[in-house]
């Protein structure tokens, strides 16, 4: 098994978490003693279809 | 005079539970007389609007929207401040945070990232996560079909585990992910193309006396012909690589013939013994290959835990017990109760229960609110005819309220018009407990048992199974016990509440 990977022993207990999404996930897993990062998302912006006409062209 | 606010945070996304606990804690504050906190999709913009909000025409889906009414400019100040507050709290209370997946370096020891997005965005954030080489736990419903299939490519490529789209439930490292009971550790693993039924193996495993090494989730598309097995193949070969798994437990529902051989195919060449449920399958789908073929998911757990060495005879319920307690009800009930009613919230365990009435009770008027094999599909899903089941976290239940694990409401309304109805002689219950589900699904229906229980003089029978585990918030022992006290006939399993449901139907069935 690769280094880094998770599974499933207990007495590993390396599991680390980036979660994106619900925090109550978060919070449930960071209450399980597990180390738990929030990744502050926001949705990815919408090109107008101008610009992205352009782009098109561009590209 | 009533003073309004709306401020447009453009491209700032919050999820809706967050937005929730935030609204909430505004509205307690007693400073607004009205207050959203949304998302821009349309149907919160008509609401925000209904309630006499101005809102720009330019907001869209991806920006959030604050709206307030306070009777002064202060007191609104002061709640717009407390919503700010709240929403950037939510990313400052010291534990690391990135802005973007691309900021995480795997070298720190990040390996596992859980994804729980609207669907359109989840596979994007799901690629870079297995791009840095992160197992993936995909919550998100409403991903393509192919885009699970590049993930679960990509994934194979990178020798990472994508579990999802769609994957409610999952244990690595001895962690529950997601709506996971607490389960205790022990040999047996488990690879579930079914969130529910996974769940409740592993948790007969642990009231059976053993444990569980890991539950890798794959999302309930995975033995669809267009991804062929990928997550559950994937997953035993990790499970394979565990020190701690001694025996592997693969369940599904009935899938692709194609699929489930291939898969069963790969089972028969690992070294670890492999049991295998898919629910509705028959003897035939185990004939040529070495995994030990099981027909429903207590019958699962325990031959693991045999295979283990664990003796758990105990656990099942005898033919005897099952006879004392359809005698006993049999000679209680009036002419006119005829029927079982069965009002389920998960729909792994009403399918289970579909299977094993249809088999046993070929002769019997059953009905379902979709349509299935099984069953004949109900005029209508608001109203029961003969014997019939209802999955209350079906679309058509859920399309305008709550999925029952998270709010009992709907589900105790329907308990109740079955238990009036004249015609019911047995209902028939699953309960689900975990940390991610309702913080108290069985105190209500254990107070409406027994009333309904009281008003029939004891002339009604009410079965119930929960899967849980003694370590999840809710605790079941105690809920059992609350069960039990409301004169309710509790059972180790589904699988049991099955078994004496068919007992009761054949009896009812016979004296008409």
């Amino acid at each position: 098994m690769k280094e880094n990977k998770c599974c499933c022993s207990k007495k590993q207990k390396k599991l680390k978490v980036v979660n994106i999404g619900l925090q109550t996930f978060a919070e449930s897993l960071r209450a399980q003693g597990v180390t738990v990062a929030q990744v502050n998302w926001r949705p990815p912006r919408k090109l107008d279809s101008e610009m992205k006409n352009i782009l098109d062209d561009l590209l | 005079m009533p003073v309004k606010k709306v401020t447009v945070q453009q491209n700032r996304y919050a999820d809706s539970v967050t937005l929730m606990g935030i609204l909430d804690a505004v509205k307690k504050s007693g400073k607004v007389m009205l207050a959203e906190v949304q998302m821009g999709t349309p149907q919160n913009v008509e609401v925000m609007r209904k309630l006499g909000f101005d809102i720009p025409a330019t907001v869209n889906a991806n920006d959030l929207v604050i709206a307030l009414e306070a009777q002064t400019n202060e007191l609104l100040d002061e709640a717009y401040k407390d919503v700010i507050d709240r929403l950037d709290r939510k990313h400052t209370d010291g534990e690391e945070t990135f802005n973007s997946i691309d900021e995480v370096d795997p070298a720190d020891g990040w390996n596992l990232c859980q994804i729980s997005l609207p669907g359109e965005y989840a596979a994007e954030e799901a690629k870079k996560a297995i791009n840095k080489g992160l197992d993936v736990f995909i919550f998100s419903d409403n991903v393509s079909i192919d885009e699970e299939l590049q993930l679960k490519r990509l994934g194979d490529e990178k020798d990472v585990l994508v579990m999802g789209p769609d994957c409610g439930v999952g244990m690595l490292d001895g962690v529950a992910l997601a709506t996971m009971s607490l389960v205790r550790e022990g040999p047996v693993g488990i690879v579930g193309a079914s969130g529910s039924g996974a769940q409740e193996v592993a948790c007969i495993v642990e009231k059976a006396g053993s444990g569980i090494s890991a539950l890798i989730g794959t999302g309930g598309r995975d033995l669809y012909p267009q991804i062929g097995g990928l997550s559950m193949i994937k997953g035993i070969k990790r499970l394979c690589e565990d020190d701690q798994t001694k025996v592997i437990v693969l369940v599904s529902k009935l899938a692709d013939r194609a699929v489930m051989d291939k898969v069963l195919t790969f089972a028969d060449g690992v070294k670890k013994p492999v049991v295998a449920i898919f629910l509705g399958a028959d003897e035939s789908l185990f004939a040529s290959h070495k995994v030990h073929g099981t027909f429903s998911l207590e019958g699962a757990a325990l031959k693991a835990l045999e295979l283990c060495g664990i003796s758990c005879k105990d656990f099942e319920i005898s033919d005897e017990k099952i006879k004392g307690i359809v005698d006993s009800y049999m000679k209680k009930f009036s002419p006119q109760q005829k029927y079982l009613r069965g009002v389920y919230c998960g729909g792994t365990f009403a399918e289970e229960s579909l299977i094993y009435l249809k088999e046993h009770n070929p002769d019997s008027q059953l009905y379902f609110n979709m349509a299935t094999k099984y069953a004949r599909k109900l005029d209508s899903h608001l109203k029961s005819q003969c014997h019939t089941l209802v999955d209350l976290g079906s679309e058509e239940f859920t399309i305008d309220a709550p999925h029952p694990v998270f709010d009992p409401e709907l589900r105790l309304k329907r308990f109740r018009q079955e238990a009036q109805d004249p015609e019911t002689a047995v209902i028939l219950l699953d309960f689900i407990t975990a940390p991610g589900v309702h913080e108290d699904p069985i105190s209500p229906f254990a107070k409406a048992c027994a009333e309904a229980i009281k008003a029939r003089g004891g002339a009604l029978a009410v079965i119930a199974s929960i899967c849980g585990s003694v370590n999840d918030p809710q605790d079941i022992v105690k809920c059992g016990k609350e069960l039990v006290d409301a004169g309710v006939i509790l059972t180790g399993s589904n699988h049991q509440s099955t078994l004496l449901a068919s007992a009761f139907m054949k009896a009812l069935d016979n004296r008409k």
